[in-house]
């Protein structure tokens, strides 16, 4: 049986095809009190940089087109 | 964000982006204006957003003009109340909601007679808690309306005028309105009666009413008025069959110090809903009669810990 030695999720996702993070939006790394968000300029999306978060829950709720996901661990739901 | 003003107001950039061909560039230019500090300048530029053809736009426009207190920006939200997408209509009436300014009142008063239903119920909202006296005969008017939304919200400004010529208009919406949510901001409304005669009937009506919540309403306000006449109303609402209308009998009673309770009260000592035995623990301090002692010692045996560390306070309170 294989298994991961790291974790390979994050808890912030983004859906690159709501994201709008190309047309200027920051809004999800602008509320973020930890800064674990960047906009990917290649990309043009914002995606989850450092693996630090701690369910702050501003970037899901403030997000203008619901591309941001805060995927909370059970045991603090 | 992106540089968001220039000396000499908004920059070009910005006010490009505010009139780029595709919505979303310009309901984030937007974002960027609202996050701007010149409120005149922006002030125009979000009231005329929320005609852009794009229902995200004009949404957003309505959520950032949250704050802004002039006459022309009232105007603009009640006028976008009743927009065709839902959720500009809403977040206009939050923003209309946040009002401070009194003297806006009389802008939400005039828009009151050519506007029905949601708008309507916005706008007294909105006129809650600026406490304009002038709303107070609009809102005796509405409490006649069809639309349970604006009676609720028109019951809501009387609750906060306190003017006593409301008292017999809440006090039959608190007993014969249709909608038990009116019934139940009608009840919690005559709280503040000055003198107690004229709004008991009304009270003691509404611990029989069929909702839950109006009774819970009533018991509450019977116990802010400290109406020692309904002592035996309210130890009857211990054995009501919903435990919110218990806890709530039961802070009433400690209020009052109704030694009349102690057996109700030592009763509820003992419910399966901690929160209740919690409640009687402290009305039972409060009432401070040594006959409870047996009771409260029991008590301090309790599988929850805050019911054991009120039980301790209310043998102490006793003690003293």
């Amino acid at each position: 049986m294989t298994y991961a030695m790291n974790r390979v999720t994050v808890p912030v996702t983004v859906d690159e095809e709501k994201c709008i993070a190309a047309k200027g939006c920051t809004v999800c790394v602008d509320v973020c009190p930890l800064d674990v968000l960047a906009i990917d300029i290649a990309k043009g999306t914002a995606y989850m940089k450092f693996d630090e978060c701690w369910y702050c829950m501003p970037c899901e709720k403030d997000c203008p087109t619901g591309a941001v996901h805060v995927d909370i661990p059970y045991l603090l739901r | 964000m992106t540089a968001l003003t220039t000396q000499n107001g908004i920059s070009a950039q910005l006010k490009l982006r505010m009139i780029d061909a595709d919505p979303e560039i310009r309901r984030i230019a937007l974002m960027d204006l609202a996050d701007s500090e010149d409120e005149d300048l922006i002030e125009p530029l979000l009231i005329d957003a929320l005609h852009d053809v794009d229902a995200n736009v004009r949404a957003e426009a309505a959520a950032a003009l949250e704050g802004y207190e002039s006459e022309a920006v009232v105007a603009a939200l009640i006028a976008v109340l009743t927009d065709s997408d839902p959720q500009v209509g809403a977040n206009a009436a939050l923003s209309l909601g946040e009002l401070k300014d009194a003297s806006l009142g009389g802008v939400l008063l005039n828009a009151l007679d050519t506007s029905s239903g949601y708008a309507k119920a916005a706008i007294f909202r909105a006129l809650k808690e600026l406490k304009v006296p002038g709303s107070l005969e609009p809102a005796l008017a509405a409490i006649a309306d069809a639309d349970a939304g604006v009676r609720q919200a028109a019951v809501g400004v009387l609750g906060y005028l306190k003017n006593p010529h409301a008292l017999a208009s809440l006090s039959r919406v608190a007993t014969q309105d249709a909608d038990s949510e009116v019934r139940r901001i009608a009840v919690g409304a005559l709280g503040f009666a000055p003198s107690l005669p004229a709004v008991f009937p009304a009270l003691i009506d509404a611990l029989n009413d069929a909702s839950w919540q109006v009774r819970e309403e009533a018991v509450m306000t019977l116990g802010k008025l400290r109406a020692e006449n309904a002592i035996s109303q309210l130890i009857a609402a211990m054995q009501d069959s919903y435990w919110q209308v218990r806890i709530k009998a039961a802070r009433s009673l400690g209020k009052l110090k109704s030694r009349e309770a102690l057996p109700a009260l030592s009763e509820a000592l003992f419910h399966a809903v901690s929160n209740l035995r919690k409640e009687a623990a402290v009305a039972l301090g409060e009432v401070g009669d040594a006959r409870a002692l047996p009771a409260l010692e029991k008590a301090l045996e309790d599988p929850d810990p805050d019911v054991r560390k009120l039980a301790k306070l209310a043998i102490s309170q006793i003690a003293r």
